[in-house]
């Protein structure tokens, strides 16, 4: 996990310096799973979030110009960002959390 | 009514600190309010500790100038409490149960076993906390200028005498009571700011008509600053709350890790109630000044009190700014102990002292500390949300790669912390200083390059020489 780690910030390093954003995004979400892999005990979790994630990402990158309104008069991107990225992560990974409590404290003693 | 409910509320947070000067009699006291925090306790304190100044009266002026792409910056609150607790919780609360660890360089000594990295630490920390600190007495200045129709000069005065009179006295015990009144008030007048906010401007389909009509850039997701720099503060944000020492601090108080179970999403729904005002008063406030039903703004800091000022009744008016002096000042507070803690006993310690310092002499360095970032504050003059990335940025730079992967990966050394610390600290004060004269040619956030290259250098250097030491949990 940790060679994982030091791949996706070295993305996120050339993607920010170079300007490729697909590349930062690719980075970023490796980076934040590789490390919360150190101790979260479901692959499950990691790798739902990861696809989650990457996918929201992808999507803004490629659809920020769409100026399509959608709920609540927003444009679509902007309404996916913020369900996509503020409030369905409280689904996976906190929630996950609380439901694989018993197996991280067991795993932790 | 503003002025006479704000200074009622600030009598109210002395007279905790009254009451909480007595429990505190002991380093434990003072440092990790005695180590009995409970879960809603714990989420509470947390929760005012992170949000600050900077989501209250920075956010809405950084969304009034930046629109949407802003947002990235608070957009992880959902899932880092989540991250804290699988990587730091255990290790830290072990640390300050089993080797009696106070503080964040105290947990560094105890890992690395290197007094140099405690102390390098320890300056970070104590950089962190000036510029911090500096800026949540600056917005508090603003704020209470505004209440009190005074000077910012004098409201920052104000602000701070209150502030260092209560956590002189009472250190962590004052400032995580005082952060649970303050933590309620704040879910209770983000959650009325931001209906308000959205109703006076038409609701979200009003506001979002108005921004589309005039600037629609506002509405894309990376707002106007692109999807690099969105994308360094979502990371930098999303990562780098794990070094923040004053957040994950409070894993060392809990009283009993299994109170942790619900800890990630109640915070990550506090959390989100209380960003909604960066969302709810920064739309609002650039919708109206695009239809000419609000003046234009001589600074976007102002978004927050000139929305209240211009469209909110009294009532709502003095509830807004309970709230906000409550952000500010949960922040404050808990900063203004790690930084007593910082110079009255990590310091010393990393030059070979090893004696405890008294309660008494906490006090006087909690007083120090304020007079550092009061004259710092005075010195500024940027907007605050950036001030506040300053200080966030050097504790990410300098300590999430020693905490969140060396706390739980035996191959890091102590020479991995030295060269992140180093690395980190120095790119971060460097980028920013370079940023601030126009001279700094990335569209990456400097705190973020700090950040990565902190990381890099710590896993690097133990990836290629690794020398194996158990993590002392």
């Amino acid at each position: 996990m940790l060679w994982l780690l030091l791949v996706g910030l070295i993305g996120v390093l050339i993607g920010g310096v170079a300007g490729f954003p697909t590349v930062m995004a690719t980075g970023v979400v490796t980076a934040i799973v590789a490390l919360t892999a150190l101790r979260c005990p479901s692959r499950l979790l990691l790798a739902a979030f990861w696809i989650w994630l990457e996918g929201i990402l992808l999507y803004l990158l490629f659809a920020s110009h769409d100026r399509t309104l959608s709920a609540l008069g927003l444009p679509r991107p902007a309404l996916v960002m913020l369900a996509g990225v503020w409030l369905a992560p409280i689904l996976f990974w906190p929630l996950g959390f609380a439901l694989t409590f018993k197996k991280w404290s067991g795993r932790e003693q | 009514m503003i002025p006479g409910t704000i200074l009622a509320y600030l009598v109210l947070l002395s007279v905790i600190g009254v009451w909480t000067a007595r429990r505190s009699r002991a380093s434990t006291d003072f440092y990790l309010a005695g180590r009995q925090l409970g879960l809603f306790t714990t989420v509470l304190a947390t929760m005012a500790s992170i949000m600050s100044g900077f989501v209250f009266v920075g956010g809405p002026g950084l969304f009034y100038s930046v629109g949407l792409g802003s947002f990235w910056i608070v957009i992880s609150a959902s899932f880092t409490g989540a991250m804290m607790c699988w990587l730091l919780a255990r290790p830290l609360h072990a640390m300050a149960a089993q080797a009696g660890c106070l503080t964040i360089p105290d947990v560094i000594v105890a890992r690395y076993g290197c007094r140099f990295s405690s102390g390098f630490a320890a300056v970070g920390i104590l950089l962190g906390v000036v510029g911090y600190l500096a800026t949540q007495l600056l917005a508090l200045g603003l704020i209470l200028a505004a209440v009190l129709n005074t000077s910012i000069w004098l409201g920052i005065l104000a602000g701070a005498l209150v502030l260092a009179f209560y956590t002189t006295a009472g250190g962590m015990v004052a400032a995580v009571y005082t952060d649970v009144v303050q933590g309620g008030v704040m879910l209770v007048s983000t959650s009325v700011i931001f209906g308000y906010a959205l109703s006076a401007a038409g609701g979200s389909s009003g506001i979002s008509a108005a921004i589309l009509r005039e600037a629609p850039d506002l509405l894309s997701p990376w707002g106007l600053v692109g999807p690099i720099a969105c994308l360094g503060w979502f990371f930098l944000f999303a990562v780098g709350s794990l070094g923040q020492p004053h957040v994950v601090h409070k894993m060392m108080m809990v009283r009993d890790l299994r109170l942790l179970k619900h800890f990630p999403w109640i915070l990550a729904v506090c959390m989100t109630i209380c960003s909604l005002v960066w969302l709810g008063v920064g739309s609002s406030a650039k919708s109206l000044v695009l239809r000419g039903a609000m003046p234009l703004l001589a600074h976007p800091d102002e978004a927050i009190t000139s929305f209240l000022h211009a469209f909110a009744p009294t009532w709502l008016s003095a509830l807004a700014y309970a709230g906000i002096v409550s952000a500010i000042m949960s922040t404050a507070d808990s900063f203004a102990t790690i930084g007593a803690a910082a110079l009255a006993r990590d310091l010393p310690r990393a030059f070979g002292r090893q004696s405890e310092p008294t309660v008494t002499k906490s006090r006087v360095f909690s007083v120090v500390v304020f007079a550092l970032a009061l004259m710092f504050a005075l010195s500024v003059k940027g907007l605050v949300a950036y001030a506040g990335i300053l200080g966030f940025g050097i504790f990410a730079a300098a300590l999430t790669p020693l905490l969140s992967v060396g706390l739980n990966w035996p191959g890091a050394t102590a020479w991995s912390a030295r060269a992140s610390l180093v690395v980190g600290t120095g790119t971060a004060v460097a980028g920013e200083i370079l940023a601030r004269r126009g001279l700094y040619p990335l569209q990456l956030p400097p705190a973020c390059l700090a950040l990565l290259l902190s990381f890099i250098a710590f896993l690097g250097i133990g990836l290629v020489a690794p020398k194996p030491t158990e993590p002392q949990e």
